[in-house]
């Protein structure tokens, strides 16, 4: 340990191990979107790469945006990984390519911080019309039970509905220091709270469907707890959860199961960022 | 009894390197060139001629006295930094006085006047019945303590004894941290000759030697002696004599870890010489402190560790983490600059901030 004396867990592996999770979910959503079906001989085997290639396209694009600023271990590869993976089947990959570049060029160069992964989402995802069919589903009505859901094998974005999947990456997560992990548990306890609650008075027969809505959890786990775009006080950082499991909840019951939670997300950072800017509470940023 | 909000707080601790181990054995430094005698506000001279011995009183005031810590020759006023020193050329050999030994024929009044004539700055306000020897020490590197308690086990436990009758103290208590066998070993295989002090284990993080810290994790005001006012302690009342050593941990990367007992007023400088440490710039006392110029620096009482470990990295841009926020024990807001008051300086948003940023007072 020839070096200086700090906290033993470094960011910058944090980051890797993000990364590392969401190429799993890149992983399995190549497997449910498209190597599934090559191999059920549904899919060409070239047609059934196109999931992996949009996941991958924003990794790259991010990347790319790092080789441009020369950032050295900087989040823009992690961010645009963030973006692609839970991106529609429907999307472009040459427009995801283009929009997660041009978006993360401009957020790192003018340092934009408010909510800037949820404005890209959202662009391409209304720029796929919030088809989140892959090709198999667009040609079939299909049947999920329970544990369909939970596996990952319902509608959703191209890596982001593995609920199994999304539960060990937060507990991987929540072992990590720099994680803030108080904002996906109580999002989501807030987010189950609601629907058990809201489903019990109107007598709804799929609770278990609403609950497991692998958006929310995504947008829980990878996006709302992200230090750049979160609260840094401890309350602060229990109350905006509060907000987001709320906001969430809005936005999947009311507006749409995949594209609702995005923008309870981006209301809820929205919220945040004005009242930072509200109550003034400038970062000291010292020595740089 | 314990303040549930300290015992609940997050508990950091600071990570060792275990590489870094202090050697068993005590470096004596008795014989520099010359000593620097720190000049205190508004002092009398008390010195009638240029020559002056071993513990003889330089200089006084109402709360201070001074003694010289070795036998020489005065030389004149020099100014390191922006102290004056009067400065001791080590000259002539010491002689050898004669040991007095009256522990047993002492009385209240005699061990009042002998804490008055050797360590007149000691002051200890009786508010509850309990009085503590903190023997905690926070700097993960500092062997200083233990070398001390190995050394004066019996005679620090006997004038806690003393402190005990004089200032009519239910009992003793004396705090040292679970994770420290070898000091605890010390203690417990001396304690059953005293029946009024015990030992009190407290949980290992950081920052728990610090008084603020340790009253609040007791959720009482204590009244409370550090490792060093009891040395003073024990010279004064029964070495007859003021302390006139000082016991410093030298640790770090590429530095052979002892621990150096010298002499009061020697240079830090002559200290690293004398070790072939070619070393200008280091740590005091916590490795997490900030690095500073050792070059004017002289060892007192203050000083218990030179580390030398290497520079923080560059600051980054703050990623907003809030660990800072999360990890202070006194509840200041580094980052926004906001309770800065209440700091105490651990170090500890500093020691997890991943942008190295100067966060404390």
């Amino acid at each position: 340990m020839k070096q200086y004396t700090h906290y033993p867990e470094k960011i910058a592996n944090d980051y890797v191990i993000y990364t590392i999770l969401l190429g799993l979910l890149a992983l399995a959503g190549f497997y449910k979107n498209g190597f599934g079906y090559y191999l059920d001989n549904q899919l060409t085997f070239w047609e059934s790469l196109k999931p992996l290639c949009l996941a991958l396209s924003g990794l790259i694009s991010g990347s790319l945006v790092d080789i441009i600023l020369k950032h050295r271990l900087s989040k823009n590869c992690l961010f645009g990984f963030l973006i692609s993976i839970c991106l529609p089947y429907q999307t472009s990959i040459l427009m995801a390519f283009l929009l997660i570049f041009i978006g993360l060029l401009v957020i790192s160069k003018f340092n934009i911080t408010i909510c800037p992964l949820f404005v890209i989402e959202l662009i391409l995802i209304f720029l796929a019309q919030g088809n989140y069919n892959n090709i198999i589903e667009s040609k079939m009505p299909m049947f999920y039970k329970t544990i369909d859901i939970f596996l990952g094998r319902s509608i959703g974005g191209v890596g982001s509905t593995n609920i199994c999947l999304l539960i060990i990456c937060l507990i991987i997560l929540s072992t990590r220091f720099y994680y803030k992990k108080e904002i996906p548990f109580i999002t989501i306890g807030v987010y189950a709270l609601l629907t058990v609650l809201v489903a019990i008075s109107n007598k709804d027969g799929d609770l278990f469907i609403k609950l497991l809505n692998s958006t929310v959890f995504f947008v829980a786990i990878f996006y709302l707890p992200f230090n750049d775009f979160s609260p840094l006080r401890y309350s602060s950082q229990i109350i905006y959860s509060i907000v987001s499991g709320f906001l969430l909840f809005v936005g999947a019951y009311f507006w749409h199961p995949i594209i609702g939670p995005f923008i309870g997300g981006f209301m809820a950072n929205l919220v945040f960022y004005l009242k930072e800017i509200l109550s003034k509470k400038k970062k000291f940023i010292a020595s740089e | 009894m314990y303040n549930k909000d300290v015992v609940s707080m997050k508990k950091m601790n600071i990570k060792k390197d275990d590489n870094i181990l202090v050697s068993n054995n005590l470096i004596d430094f008795f014989n520099p060139k010359e000593v620097y005698v720190p000049l205190i506000f508004k002092a009398s001279l008390n010195v009638k001629n240029k020559k002056v011995r071993k513990g003889d009183l330089l200089f006084f005031n109402d709360k201070q006295k001074i003694f010289s810590p070795i036998s020489g020759e005065l030389k004149n006023i020099e100014i390191l930094g922006k102290q004056k020193y009067l400065v001791i050329i080590n000259n002539f050999k010491e002689e050898q006085r004669k040991k007095i030994n009256k522990k047993s024929s002492l009385k209240k009044e005699d061990i009042l006047d002998l804490i008055n004539k050797y360590y007149p700055t000691f002051n200890l306000v009786k508010n509850s019945n309990v009085l503590y020897f903190n023997a905690l020490s926070d700097d993960i590197y500092n062997a200083s303590n233990y070398f001390i308690f190995k050394e004066y086990q019996d005679e620090l436990l006997e004038v806690l004894d003393f402190l005990r009758e004089v200032f009519l103290y239910d009992e003793v208590k004396i705090l040292l941290k679970e994770n420290e066998p070898d000091s605890i070993k010390i203690f417990a295989n001396i304690l059953g000759r005293y029946p009024f002090i015990s030992l009190e284990l407290m949980p290992n993080f950081y920052p728990i030697a610090n008084k603020v810290i340790l009253e609040r994790y007791f959720n009482s005001s204590l009244d409370m002696i550090d490792t060093y006012t009891l040395l003073n302690l024990v010279f004064a009342i029964i070495h007859r004599e003021p302390l006139l050593d000082c016991y410093v941990t030298v640790s770090g990367i590429d530095v052979k870890p002892v621990v150096v007992k010298v002499k009061k007023g020697t240079r830090v400088i002559d200290v690293l010489q004398k070790l072939n440490i070619d070393k200008k710039e280091g740590r005091l006392n916590n490795v997490l402190n900030k690095v500073e110029s050792l070059e004017n620096l002289v060892v007192d009482e203050n000083i218990t560790s030179l580390l030398f470990f290497p520079l923080k990295p560059k600051s980054k841009a703050c990623i907003s983490c809030g660990k800072c926020l999360r990890v202070c024990p006194m509840g200041c807001e580094a980052i926004f600059k906001k309770n800065m008051d209440k700091c105490i300086s651990c170090g500890l948003c500093e020691y997890v901030c991943p942008s190295y940023l100067d966060l404390r007072r």
